[in-house]
C-alpha cells in the first residue's frame, strides 16, 4: 500500500503540536512543585467546556474563547495550587500525598463538570474549512494549532531566555534554595508558572475538542501522551518536552501505519506512548533532559 | 469468655439481616432488562429502555401478568463486557430476575450468556446482532428480536455487487460487532463471487476519538467503497474527520450503528453522510400496524419519534410477557419453552423464532442521509429487502 509519508508527518506534526500545548504546564508545575499533577486532565477539559460556554453558548467565536479559557483555566490553576497544593506542601506533604490529593482533585473536577454540562458529547460548531497544499490535506484548525505550539516554543523560548521572571522560572526549577538566598520571590514564580502552565493547557483543550468532541473525559482522554511527553522530554525541562512532544506525535502516527501494515486493530496506538514512557523510565529515567539546556 | 460471647454474639448479628432477606412471596413480576445508558451507545440505550417501559405499562395497564403488576430491573453495563456478566449476575442474584430482555451489546450478550443459561435464565435480545452468539452452547438460551450481523453483511454484500465496486475498504469499531460485520461483509462476498479486493481493514478504538491517519491510510489506498461499522458518538468524530481528510469523494456504506439523528449533532459528520453516504442497512421497521400503534405511543410518550431497536425491544418485552402468561408460570424454563412457540405480530414484523432462537424472517431497510429543505438533515428510505 502506498503511503503518503508527507501526510503522516503533517499528522504528526498537529498531534505533537497538541501535546506540546497541553504539555508545558505538567513539564514546568512538575519541575517547580515536584509532584505530577494528575488534575491538568481536568484544567484541559475545564478549558475545552469554557471555550465552548464563550463560543458556542454565548456565541462569541473561537478566538475570545481561548483567550477566556486560558485566563480562566491559569485562575483555576492559582486556586488549585494556593488552596490545595501549598497548603499541603507547608504541612509536610511529600510527592504521594501530593499526588494522591492531585487525582482527588482531578476526580472533583471531572464529576462536577458532567454535572454542570452533562455526560453526552458536546460538539464545536465552527466548521474549518479544508483543502489541499500539494500531496497534503490540510484544515484551518490543524494550521492554527501547528502556528499556536511553534509560537508558544518561541514565546517562551524569549521569556525563559531574556525576561527576569523567565530566568527566576528556570532558577527555582533548579535550585530553589539558592535562589530564594539570591532574592529571588519563589511564591511568585510558583503562581506565574501555575497560571500559564493551567491556561496553556486550558487552551490545548479547545483544539482538542474543536477537531473531535467535548465531554467531562476529554482531558482524560490526553493525559496519558501527555505524561509521556513530559517524562520523556525531562520533568521540568520545555525544551526537551518540545523535542518529546513530536518524537510522540510521531510515534503514534507511524504506529498507525505499521499496525495497519500488521493488521491489527489501530486500539494499540494508546499503548506506543505507554512503550515509550516505560521504556524511557527503564533506560533513561532522566528523559532527553542532557540534551538540552535546563529550563 | 468475654471475647467468644462477644464472637457469638457479632456472629449471630450477621444472621439477622440474612434471615431478613429470606424469600417472601413476591409482590410484582420482574422483568430484568440490560442496556448501554452511558457512553457513545447511551442516548440510544436510553431511547430502548423507554420503549421497554411503554410495553410494561401497556401491559400492567392490561392487568399485568398471573395476577400481578410487572416491574422493570433496568441495569446499564456501560458497554463494557465484564461489567455486563456482573449486572447480569446482579439482576439474578439480588433482583431473583427469571428472564432479561438484552444485553444490547453482543459483548455483555456473549459474557453474561453462560451464567444466565447455567441459572436457567432465558435473555432476549433487541440488538446484539453478533452471528457468534448463535454458535455458543447456551443458544437455546438465547433468543433475540434482532436480526444477526452476517444477514445484515450479506445485504451489504448484495449493494458492493449491484454497483460493481471492486476496491473495499472497511473502518470498523474493534470489538465484537464491528469486527463480526467486517468479516461476515468480507465472507458473503466470497461465497457471492466478488472479483474485488479488500484492500484495507482498519479497526479503531472507539475510545481514542482521533482517526486522522486511519482514514489517511484509506485515502492513500485509494478503494472505491468504504464501509463504516460505528456507533453514534465515535462514529461523528470518524465522519467528520473523514470530511476533512477529503473522503467525501468516495462512496460510503454504513450500517446499523449509524442510523439515526444522533449523528447530525455535529455539522460536518452530517455533511459527510449527506454527501457521500451511498445507502446503509439496518433491520426494517414501520411495516405494519402494530408498529404505527407503536411509534404513535412512543411520540406522544417521550415526545420524538422511536429510533433504532426501540421496536426491537419493545417487541423483547412483549414476546416475555406472553411466554410468561402462556407458561403460567414465573419461571425461567417454562418461560424459555413457551418462548419458542410463540408467534406474533410484532412492532418490528413477525415474531417467531428458529432452532437457534433467531428471528426466523427477517427484512432490512437500505437507508441514505438526505437534506432537506430547511437544511436539516434526515435518514430516508431507499427500499426493502427480504432474506
Amino acid at each position: 500500500m502506498a503511503v503518503n509519508w508527507a501526510q503522516v508527518l503533517f499528522n504528526s506534526a498537529v498531534t505533537g503540536s497538541l501535546y506540546l500545548i497541553g504539555a508545558v504546564g505538567l513539564t514546568l508545575t512538575y519541575g517547580l512543585s515536584n509532584f505530577p499533577n494528575f488534575a491538568h486532565a481536568e484544567f484541559i477539559t475545564l478549558g475545552a467546556f469554557v471555550g465552548y460556554l464563550v463560543a458556542e453558548t454565548l456565541g462569541l467565536g473561537l478566538v475570545p474563547a481561548l483567550v477566556v479559557a486560558f485566563l480562566f483555566g491559569g485562575i483555576v490553576g492559582i486556586l488549585c495550587y494556593r488552596g490545595i497544593f501549598q497548603p499541603l506542601a507547608k504541612r509536610g506533604a511529600t510527592i504521594i500525598h501530593l499526588m494522591v490529593a492531585s487525582i482527588a482533585l482531578g476526580f472533583i473536577l471531572r464529576y462536577s463538570i458532567g454535572a454542570l454540562w452533562g455526560w453526552s458529547p458536546l460538539y464545536f460548531s465552527t466548521a474549518w474549512p479544508s483543502f489541499d497544499v500539494g500531496p497534503l490535506r490540510v484544515t484551518a484548525l490543524w494550521l492554527w494549532l501547528i502556528f499556536a505550539a511553534v509560537s508558544l516554543a518561541l514565546i517562551m523560548h524569549f521569556v525563559l531566555v531574556k525576561t527576569k521572571i523567565g530566568r527566576a522560572i528556570r532558577a527555582t526549577s533548579s535550585n530553589p534554595e539558592l535562589a530564594l538566598a539570591s532574592g529571588i520571590n519563589i511564591d511568585r514564580v510558583i503562581l506565574i508558572t501555575w497560571f500559564i502552565g493551567a491556561g496553556l493547557a486550558a487552551t490545548a483543550g479547545i483544539f482538542r475538542s474543536a477537531g473531535t468532541q467535548i465531554w467531562p473525559m476529554t482531558g482524560w482522554d490526553i493525559i496519558l501522551p501527555i505524561f509521556a511527553v513530559v517524562i520523556l522530554g525531562g520533568i521540568g525541562n520545555f525544551y526537551g518536552s518540545i523535542a518529546a512532544a513530536f518524537i510522540i506525535g510521531l510515534a503514534e502516527n507511524l504506529g498507525v501505519v505499521a499496525l495497519m501494515a500488521l493488521g491489527l486493530s489501530t486500539e494499540y496506538r494508546i499503548a506506543i506512548a505507554f512503550l515509550i514512557l516505560i521504556i524511557t523510565l527503564i533506560v533513561r529515567p532522566q528523559g532527553l533532559a542532557m540534551l538540552f539546556r535546563r529550563a | 469468655m468475654i471475647k467468644k460471647l462477644l464472637l457469638v454474639v457479632v456472629a449471630l448479628s450477621l444472621l439477622v439481616p440474612a434471615m431478613a432477606c429470606a424469600p417472601a412471596e413476591a409482590e410484582t413480576i420482574k422483568i430484568g432488562c440490560l442496556m448501554t445508558t452511558t457512553g457513545d451507545l447511551g442516548p440510544m440505550g436510553n431511547r430502548m429502555v423507554d420503549a421497554g417501559k411503554l410495553a410494561i405499562s401497556e401491559i400492567n395497564a392490561q392487568g399485568g401478568l398471573l395476577g400481578k403488576q410487572v416491574e422493570f430491573v433496568v441495569e446499564n453495563d456501560n458497554c463494557e463486557p465484564a461489567k455486563g456478566l456482573e449486572r447480569i449476575k446482579k439482576l439474578i442474584d439480588i433482583d431473583g430476575v427469571k428472564v432479561i430482555v438484552g444485553g444490547m451489546i453482543s459483548g455483555s450478550s456473549l459474557s453474561g450468556g453462560p451464567y444466565a443459561s447455567s441459572h436457567e435464565v432465558p435473555m432476549i435480545s433487541p440488538s446484539a446482532t453478533a452471528a457468534k452468539l448463535s454458535e455458543q452452547t447456551w443458544t437455546k438460551w438465547f433468543f433475540r428480536t434482532c436480526l444477526r450481523d452476517d444477514l445484515q453483511a450479506k445485504v451489504l454484500s448484495q449493494v458492493i455487487m449491484d454497483e460493481g465496486f471492486t476496491k473495499l475498504a472497511t473502518i470498523v469499531l474493534n470489538n465484537t460487532y464491528g469486527i463480526g460485520l467486517e468479516e461476515g461483509l468480507v465472507e458473503a462476498l466470497q461465497d457471492a463471487g466478488w472479483q474485488g479486493e479488500h484492500i484495507v481493514a482498519v479497526r479503531y478504538d472507539e475510545a481514542k476519538k482521533d482517526y486522522l491517519t486511519e482514514l489517511q491510510q484509506i485515502k492513500d489506498s485509494n478503494p472505491d467503497v468504504v464501509f463504516a461499522c460505528t456507533y453514534c458518538d465515535d462514529g461523528i468524530i470518524v465522519f467528520k474527520q473523514a470530511l476533512d481528510m477529503g473522503l467525501d469523494e468516495i462512496d460510503w456504506l454504513g450500517c446499523d450503528g449509524n442510523y439515526g439523528s444522533g449523528l447530525f449533532k455535529d455539522a460536518k459528520s452530517a455533511e459527510l453522510m449527506g454527501k457521500a453516504f451511498l445507502s446503509g442497512t439496518r433491520s426494517a421497521g414501520g411495516l405494519t400496524a402494530t408498529y404505527d400503534k407503536f411509534a404513535a405511543a412512543y411520540s406522544s410518550e417521550y415526545g420524538e419519534a422511536p429510533e433504532v431497536y426501540c421496536d426491537t425491544t419493545y417487541d423483547a418485552v412483549w414476546a416475555v410477557a406472553k411466554a410468561i402468561k402462556n407458561a403460567g408460570v414465573y419461571d425461567g424454563k417454562a418461560i424459555r419453552d413457551a418462548m419458542e412457540e410463540l408467534d406474533f405480530e410484532g412492532a418490528s414484523g413477525p415474531i417467531a423464532f428458529d432452532d437457534k432462537c433467531d428471528r426466523s424472517s427477517g427484512t432490512f431497510e437500505l437507508w441514505k442521509v438526505e437534506k432537506d429543505a430547511e437544511g436539516n438533515y434526515k435518514n430516508v428510505r431507499i427500499r426493502l429487502i427480504t432474506l
